[in-house]
């Protein structure tokens, strides 16, 4: 089966393959408002949106362990969080708990990667600390 | 325009009912509101309806409000379905409001009903338009856990003033007989029970649940010919609106909660100062918290010192939830509008028994509808006054 969200996902996502997939947003060519997830057009001026990519990185609002999954498809516990990034978007991803605990501010990246298992993989983004960066931790 | 009034409230207990449908929930507390407000089917000139899952609980996706009349033997009026999320009550209440206010009817039942219970498992109550954020784990629980950390964080919240909230507000559902939970709590309990999603445990969280709430609403000519006069509740203020969608932004508060509620003060000529008991939308502890100092009941920052200082408890300040709120009473989404809304109009006549807030003259209901870009989705405030 596949979930309800992959197709919304999907729209999220732009790039060949999974190893080269990152996420989408919108760009308003005119007042330059960047918005997140990606839509047609700017809901300040009603401009037909620019597609741009979510820069690699931003820093982290919060994040949090959600103790009881949902359902099957998603560990249990797992880690969620709000990124914000350059240019005033907020993206919402789930985070991989063995890179870190990093508090709010810090910088993270992301990755395509598998968000929930089940007879149909999902992918979406993946948030985790930098390697670096846990390096300068140490 | 001409002023709206409240003639009569009815509620059914709320809970996990196999037996219920919404047929019989919706019938039930539409019965109750004609009967307090001493109006017969015949009477009523237009009926709304609130009902957030009725399609995907119940496989009535349409036709509540119509299956509520045939019930009642209501027919040949306008029937409004309204889908607002968890504010599809208050928002049925705002449509009967305004088409009494612009005289297009002078009587109208509005009735809030869910029955959620017994819902095939593995259906999440995920919001609608939330379904790529529901793939990748989103849960209103994970969302104000968010708000939750960051307001510990930035104002010195404490986990003991979150779990206070469920204290309070089940102290005050151990008065009301048609409350899901009347067994008291203590902080322990809170923080002992089940983690969801940190700092949130299962006692900081509503339940679902099933039940139905209605009111009959006038115009003054009608509450007059109804001899409804002398007991009347007046629809001070009645304000719907939808988010406003900013991006990167501050989870201590909802902007538009503010921003809805200086709308209904303004509509009903009033103030904070002037609110003496409100119902707020206290899905979570820390909701409340955040609601109250979003309406004014509190300084920024310092709505966890006001529950410890007991400044929201019955008996205190400003009671909040004194129903026991959604956190106790139950949170069948689409009846919970209205539920406020009999608990303001019951306490504002002085009928609330044990849990009373004495010479209560302003009463305000306020709930959120659902998450649209990190935002809330829609927000609703109700000011009632005598």
């Amino acid at each position: 089966m596949r979930y309800p969200g992959q197709d919304a996902l999907d729209h999220q996502l732009v790039g060949g393959d999974a190893d080269r997939l990152e996420l989408r947003a919108s760009r308003c060519p005119v007042c330059g408002r960047q918005l997140y997830p990606p839509r047609e057009l700017c809901p300040a001026d009603l401009t037909p949106l620019a597609e741009m990519a979510v820069p690699p990185r931003g820093r982290l609002y919060e994040l949090v362990r959600i103790d009881i999954a949902p359902d099957p498809g998603l560990p249990s516990p797992y880690w969620v969080c709000y990124v914000d990034f350059p240019g005033g978007i907020r993206v919402f991803g789930q985070f991989d708990g063995a890179s870190g605990e990093p508090g709010p501010g810090a910088e993270l990246a992301y990755r395509i990667d598998v968000v929930r298992t089940g007879p149909e993989e999902v992918v979406g983004p993946v948030f985790y600390v930098p390697p670096s960066d846990r390096e300068g931790e140490q | 325009m001409q002023s709206v009034f409240v003639a009569g409230a009815g509620i059914t207990p709320f809970g996990k009912f196999r037996d219920a449908t919404l047929r019989s929930l919706g019938r039930t507390a539409a019965l109750a509101a004609l009967k307090d407000g001493a109006v017969a089917p015949s009477d009523i000139e237009m009926i709304a309806c609130g009902s957030a899952r009725s399609g995907m609980a119940q496989r009535r996706e349409s036709g509540v409000a119509q299956l509520i009349g045939w019930e009642l033997g209501i027919n040949e009026v306008p029937a409004y379905n309204l889908k607002a999320y968890c504010a599809s009550g208050s928002t049925a209440l705002n449509v009967a409001y305004m088409a009494i206010a612009g005289g297009f009817h002078d009587i109208a039942l509005v009735v809030g009903v869910e029955k959620m219970s017994g819902r095939t498992k593995g259906q999440t109550l995920t919001s609608d338009g939330m379904e790529a954020e529901g793939d990748l784990g989103f849960t209103p629980p994970a969302f104000f856990a968010a708000s939750a950390k960051r307001h510990m964080a930035e104002y010195g919240t404490t986990r003991e003033q979150l779990a206070l909230v469920a204290v309070k507000n089940r102290a005050a559902a151990v008065h009301n007989p048609v409350a899901q939970y009347r067994t008291p709590i203590t902080v322990e309990d809170v923080i002992n029970s089940r983690p969801l999603a940190e700092p949130l445990h299962l006692f900081d969280a509503c339940p679902t649940g099933d039940g139905g709430a209605a009111v009959v609403l006038m115009s003054e000519a009608a509450m007059r010919r109804f001899g409804c006069w002398e007991r009347r509740v007046r629809v001070a203020a009645s304000v719907v609106r939808t988010g406003l969608y900013e991006q990167v932004k501050d989870l201590t508060t909802y902007q538009l909660d503010v921003r809805t509620g200086q709308r209904a003060y303004e509509a009903a000529g009033i103030g904070p100062a002037d609110v003496d008991l409100a119902e707020v939308h206290d899905a979570f502890t820390i909701t409340e918290i955040i609601h109250c100092e979003d309406l004014g009941f509190c300084e920024k920052g310092k709505g966890g010192l006001a529950v410890e200082a007991g400044e929201f408890s019955l008996g205190g300040r400003l009671p909040v939830s004194t129903s026991g709120g959604l956190l106790t009473k139950g949170h069948p989404l689409g009846a919970t509008g209205i539920a406020q809304v009999v608990e303001l109009t019951q306490q504002l006549r002085g009928e609330s028994g044990a849990r009373q807030v004495p010479d209560a003259k302003v009463g305000l209901a306020h709930l959120n509808g659902g998450f649209m870009e990190h935002d809330l989705a829609t927000s609703t405030v109700t000011i009632l006054s005598r």
